[in-house]
């Protein structure tokens, strides 16, 4: 039922019982918001939203109130712009001023606020809050002195993400967001997956920095400095790079990555691969796993949520690894390098590979297989930071042997890619050639489950494809009772797949830009011209090796330990 | 002793008929017994209330079980809630065949057995004579004041807390024989749920616990909401400091209460209630457990009560004692697990409550009158108070004043005659403020003290009656202190969820403290802030009232108002001339030292407990003012008067 409501002055049509912003955002009325999610329900918790009703004694917040009768509102009159410039000073007075220090500069909700309410003069003073940063965790930093506690962060973590890792604590002035018993992130049942940086309207919440370790390599002359690139990579920082959004500049990016000073520079799409071969493999010796994911958030989630389900888990590492443990225990043979002397960063949209990176359980003798892991946002850093204009740079490609990869070795960032390159490749083992349509049309989308069937060679095999850890548990749960009516489970952590990882570049749009990102992939698969990951030579030649147990000392380093039985 | 089951045997009887003036002799002996208007052997009362146990009612209780046990006399020892004059406890009772009850106040170790042997041999002690209760059945004590004539009960109309100090409240057969449960047996046997709801909404009941909503309103809404699971919440959270209204009525009659939510239950045809109560109460919660375990024995609450077809389960929930638990929203998420912080409302918990289903949140005081109003009826209740506000008001009494205590008064009574009640001003002080309502309520003059209690009367000076607390303050008080105080609990207690609440409680509590504390440079940048700061109090206080989540936060800066309203000379005296009357604001003293009269003994350095005083032994000392803390120990520990106040 459609109600006519007055604001400023101007009639406007709203629905009966959606809210009053919601009726605001649809005419095109804009108030600022804190604390408000789209998809969440309201909590009201920031109040800016508050706008003023006609024979009301109190601000209302537009957030949570729904329009039910006929009403006069004034949603920029000068006892609502006093109020919320009031309550943006309020926070100000407690924030710790340092903008130009902090990750979100530029970047930040409060800082537009102030600009927005035009705040130029500071009216309250008062002692701030002192707090402890939380850097225990090998992903995310917690900076309590930045929060403003719109509580964003607790409710992505609870509501979408399922881990419940944080939530308040304290009263008063000593209100914090705080993990079980304040033991700091690395303690909780944090998975990593970084949503709550991409939420954080302030600083106190952002990836892990580990640009110094990267830059001390290469300063040291004697450390050789290898660079993997994940295959979005390319894709997402082209809009911050000066590109058209989306536009791939891989190409590019080798080039500026050896101007910086990396001495090579990989295609991780490679691993990709060699991941898709192995699990493929695997599912044709009936060694099947039934759950199957490259995303290191997932498998932290089902190792802490759900232990049962680990043995029916791709024991096969994610491709980060896979490459990191090659390079360390094999390649550098052949390039006559000791392993102490070089240094294997890697770039990708996600917060918790830097925490698979650091897992004892990963490691090989205590070596790990990736040194460094850089977010996309990071990198973006590094290449401003390191003055490359990538505008002005020649072409160059991939160092040799991970330079060429097929292009279902790149959609693994995709919810559903790795779906579509075990089909691409179940089809070759089965009939020793490709098959004749490669593409699964109905996992390219951004449905967050997908029922999949492909037939490879006269075997069908059912897939479900699932996104967001949210709608993850009941499946896993089937999957432990042995009620699962799929064959295979194919799982990612954020909703959109990696394109909406905690690493990825800042924006407000992140939804908007994952499904923008998702498409440019799936273009550049189309025109690719090698597909499946068996047209990977050097990646199926590494495979045989592998299985005529050339390779034994490298075979037990590219599987989890945790999943081994 | 009473036969065993008798009261259980005959309760349909007593609850349809409270007065069988035919019938079994047993049971009418027993009841007279249960009344007081007949006792068989001599009964000690003890008050044995949160009040009555600090003041040592333990220990008299001990002493007089023991003397009793020496002497062999026969004599039973009940305990007993509070009367509310909480000042004269330990008070116990004392009813011998024959005579009417005797009260005594302040009876210590010693005392108790004295007033024991004088009264088991019929004569009256020499001191500790509080007063006796009216029973025109017995015989008076000469010369003994009644009760009710006395001062302190002459001016209140006590409908709630009648029973409270006098009965039992730990058997439910005394609850019973005087009215307990005929109200609840009422409304199930004569009145459907929808005419229940009618009395009470015509009885005009409001909400005690600060909203003053119209109860019968709440209870049609929870009515109408769709059958299925309704939940009713008894909110016994009271945390408001100085304000111990529901404890009182929770140890002194908890059957009451109990009856209370039965009938409300019924009224929005609940099947589920809930006492939620803060953990600090220990004392209520075992009597209100107690009171909840013979309610079932007896079939008033459980299964099919009374043949009636209505169900209802009372189950008891103790809160962590959060000041915020309070607010309805998040008492229900307290409930549910959660951190206890509100909601945003719509949805109203009586929409969308406790677990998602409709849920109707009552103060323990509003329940408490609505058995009376069922057995009374609507009008009755009406008639008392004033046009706007009915029934009586419970009032916590504390501060500067005579008697501490509860107060049940009528709706329109005047301020000045509840001080009068309670004593007035001991000492010489005057009186200077009296403070009404807890954190969210604010503070008035003596000018403003033939205001009357009624919400719109209250409402328009700024007022909130609140969880009752009624705080007195004299001369020797300081009112800035006072408001420190308050908004120091609203900063501790507030739940941090929303910014105005938070951040601005925090910044109004750093003025206030500002004000009461010296700059550390008399001139430039900090007394300019100073002073910018008070000028930003009352905006931010509107601020903080207009955009706040819930009422913890919207009626924060209340106590700040209302002070700026009736006190702003307080203010300027402390701003411009940094000086508190009252003396109690120590961080705006200066003490100096007369470098002619000091003779370097150094012991004044020594005591100073911020090292603010140096100088060398047999030589003039100095203070050194940034580091003083104005403590005064300087000042009490000089031999030669050296040291002064500025």
């Amino acid at each position: 039922m459609s109600i006519e409501i007055i604001v400023n002055n101007k009639a406007i049509a709203a629905n009966k019982g959606e809210t009053i912003l919601n009726a605001l955002t649809k005419n095109g009325i804009r108030i600022p918001t804190l604390c408000h999610m789209n998809e969440f329900s309201a909590t009201g918790s920031c109040r800016l939203c508050v706008v003023e009703i006609k024979d009301e004694n109190k601000l209302i917040p537009a957030c949570s109130q729904p329009i039910t009768e006929p009403i006069t509102i004034f949603t920029h009159s000068p006892r609502v712009i006093n109020a919320r410039r009031t309550i943006v000073e309020l926070l100000l007075s407690n924030h710790p001023d340092d903008c130009l220090y902090c990750e979100h500069n530029q970047h930040c909700e409060l800082q537009n606020l102030a600009v927005e309410l035009n705040i130029r003069e500071r009216r309250f003073f008062g002692n701030k809050k002192v707090q402890i940063m939380d850097s225990s965790s090998p992903a995310i930093v917690k900076d309590d002195a930045k929060c403003i506690l719109c509580g964003r962060c607790i409710r992505v973590c609870d509501e979408r993400v399922q881990a419940s890792a944080i939530d308040f604590s304290g009263r008063g002035k000593k209100t914090r967001v705080d993990t079980v018993m304040s033991k700091g992130l690395n303690y909780s049942s944090c998975i990593a997956c970084g949503q709550c940086i991409l939420v954080c309207p302030s600083g106190a919440l952002s990836a892990k920095s580990s640009l110094t370790p990267v830059l001390d390599a290469l300063n040291d002359k004697n450390t050789k400095v290898l660079i993997q690139i994940a295959p979005s990579v390319g894709y997402s920082i082209a809009e911050e790079m000066g590109f058209k959004p989306g536009k791939n500049i891989s190409s590019l990016l080798v080039a500026g990555l050896r101007a910086a000073g990396m001495d090579m520079v990989f295609n991780l799409a490679w691993a990709g691969d060699l991941f898709l071969i192995e699990t493929a493999k695997q599912i044709m010796e009936n060694k099947q796993p039934t759950i199957v994911t490259t995303c290191p958030a997932v498998t932290k989630y089902i190792e802490q949520f759900f232990p049962k389900a680990l043995p029916r888990t791709n024991s096969i590492k994610a491709p980060q690894q896979i490459m990191g443990a090659i390079i360390k225990n094999n390649f550098i043979q052949s390039q006559d390098w000791d392993v102490n002397d070089i240094f294997v960063v890697s770039v990708g949209p996600c917060t918790a590979a830097k925490a698979e990176a650091t897992r004892i359980d990963t490691m090989s003798n205590g070596i790990p297989d990736v040194d460094a892991v850089l977010t996309t946002n990071e990198l973006i850093r590094f290449l401003k930071l390191s003055g490359i204009d990538l505008h002005n740079i020649d072409e160059e490609h991939f160092d040799a042997p991970f330079h060429v990869a097929s292009s279902a070795g790149s959609l693994y960032h995709i919810p559903g890619g790795i779906t579509e390159g075990l089909y691409r490749q179940l089809s070759f083992l089965n009939t020793n050639k490709a098959p004749t349509e490669m593409n699964l049309e109905d996992a390219r989308n951004i449905k967050p489950e997908k029922d999949i069937s492909f037939k490879a060679g006269d075997k069908i095999v059912k897939v479900k494809i699932v996104s967001g850890i949210q709608n993850i548990k009941k499946y896993i749960q089937q999957v432990i009772d042995n009620k699962f009516e799929y064959d295979i489970l194919d799982l990612t952590a954020c909703l959109m797949g990696c394109m909406s990882g905690g690493g990825q570049p800042m924006t407000d749009q992140y939804e908007e830009n994952a499904k923008f990102l998702m498409k440019s992939l799936y273009k550049n698969d189309n025109q690719a011209s090698s597909k499946a990951p068996n047209q990977n030579p050097f990646a199926m030649d590494f495979s045989k090796q592998l299985h005529r147990d050339e390779l034994n000392h490298l075979k037990l380093s590219l599987h989890h330990k945790f999943t081994q039985t | 002793m009473l036969p065993m089951n008798l009261i259980k045997e005959h309760l349909p009887l007593l609850l349809m008929n409270p007065n069988p003036e035919k019938g079994n002799p047993v049971l009418q002996r027993n009841l007279s017994r249960l009344r007081h208007n007949h006792v068989d052997k001599m009964i000690i009362f003890i008050g044995m209330g949160s009040c009555g146990i600090i003041a040592g009612a333990n220990k008299t209780k001990q002493t007089i079980i023991h003397h009793l046990k020496n002497h062999n006399i026969d004599a039973e020892v009940i305990d007993v809630g509070c009367i509310g004059l909480c000042t004269e406890e330990p008070i116990i009772d004392i009813q011998i065949p024959g005579r009417t009850r005797i009260s005594f106040s302040r009876v210590s170790e010693d005392s108790a057995t004295e007033i024991i042997d004088a009264i088991s041999n019929n004569f009256l002690p020499d001191a500790n004579i509080l007063g006796q209760y009216q029973n025109d059945k017995l015989l008076n004590w000469e010369d003994v004041p009644f009760m009710n004539k006395l001062s302190f009960f002459k001016a209140q109309n006590k409908i709630l807390t009648n029973h409270c100090g006098i009965i039992n409240p730990e058997a439910i057969d005394d609850s019973i024989a005087n009215n307990g449960y005929t109200g609840f047996i009422k409304a199930i046997t004569a009145y459907t749920s929808k005419e229940v709801c009618q009395i009470v909404s015509d009885a005009k009941l409001k909400g005690r616990s600060g909203s003053a909503y119209l109860t019968g309103k709440k209870w049609i809404a929870g009515l109408e909401q769709a059958h299925g699971t309704k939940y009713l919440i008894c909110n016994a959270d009271e945390s408001d400091p100085g304000s111990f209204v529901d404890r009182h009525l929770a140890e002194g009659d908890p059957h009451q209460i109990i009856e209370g939510i039965a009938i409300a239950a019924y009224a929005i045809q609940a099947s589920k209630a809930i006492i939620y109560i803060r953990n600090q109460y220990q004392l209520a919660i075992n009597r209100l457990k107690n009171a909840l375990k013979q309610a079932y024995e007896y079939n008033l609450l459980g299964d099919n009560i009374f043949n009636s077809g209505f169900n209802l389960d009372i189950t008891l929930k103790i809160g962590p004692g959060a000041h915020v638990c309070g607010e309805e929203t998040a008492l229900i998420a307290s409930l549910e697990g959660k951190r206890g912080m509100p909601e945003t409302k719509p949805p109203y918990p009586v929409q969308k409550g406790l677990f998602g289903k409709p849920t109707v949140v009552n103060n323990l005081e509003t329940l408490a009158n609505v058995p009376h109003i069922l057995r009374n009826g609507a009008e009755w209740f009406s008639k008392i108070g004033t046009e706007n506000s009915h029934g009586t008001k419970l009032f916590s009494v504390s501060g500067k004043i005579a008697r501490t205590g509860v107060i049940e008064v009528d709706m329109g009574t005047k301020i000045r005659d509840i001080l009068q009640t309670a004593g007035g001003v001991p000492g010489e002080a005057d009186l200077k403020a009296v403070h009404i309502g807890g954190p969210s309520g604010g503070i008035i003059d003596t000018k403003h003290i033939d205001l009357h209690i009624d919400y719109e009367e209250m409402e328009q000076a700024g007022l909130r009656m609140g969880s009752g607390s009624f705080l007195v303050l004299s001369e020797k008080n300081c009112i800035l202190n006072l408001t420190k105080y308050f908004m120091r609990f609203i900063q501790q207690e507030s739940c941090g969820k929303c910014i105005p609440c938070r951040e601005g409680s925090q910044r109004m509590l750093e003025i206030l403290e500002r004000i009461t504390q010296k700059p550390y440079h008399e001139s430039g940048h900090e007394s300019l802030e100073r002073f910018k700061g008070v000028i930003q109090l009352e905006s931010l206080a509107k601020v903080m009232q207009e955009t706040s989540l819930c009422g913890l936060g919207q009626y924060a800066p209340n106590p700040v108002l209302s002070a700026l309203k009736y006190f702003r000379d307080e203010f300027e005296e402390h701003i411009f001339d940094r000086k508190c009357k009252a003396g109690i604001c120590k961080g705006l003293k200066s003490y100096i030292i007369d470098v002619d009269i000091c003779t370097g003994c150094t012991v004044c350095a020594q005591k100073c407990p911020a090292d603010a005083i140096i100088g060398t032994a047999r030589s003039p000392f100095f203070i050194v003012q940034e580091k003083c803390i104005g403590c005064g120990e300087c000042y009490e520990h000089c031999k030669f008067n050296a040291i002064s106040i500025k």
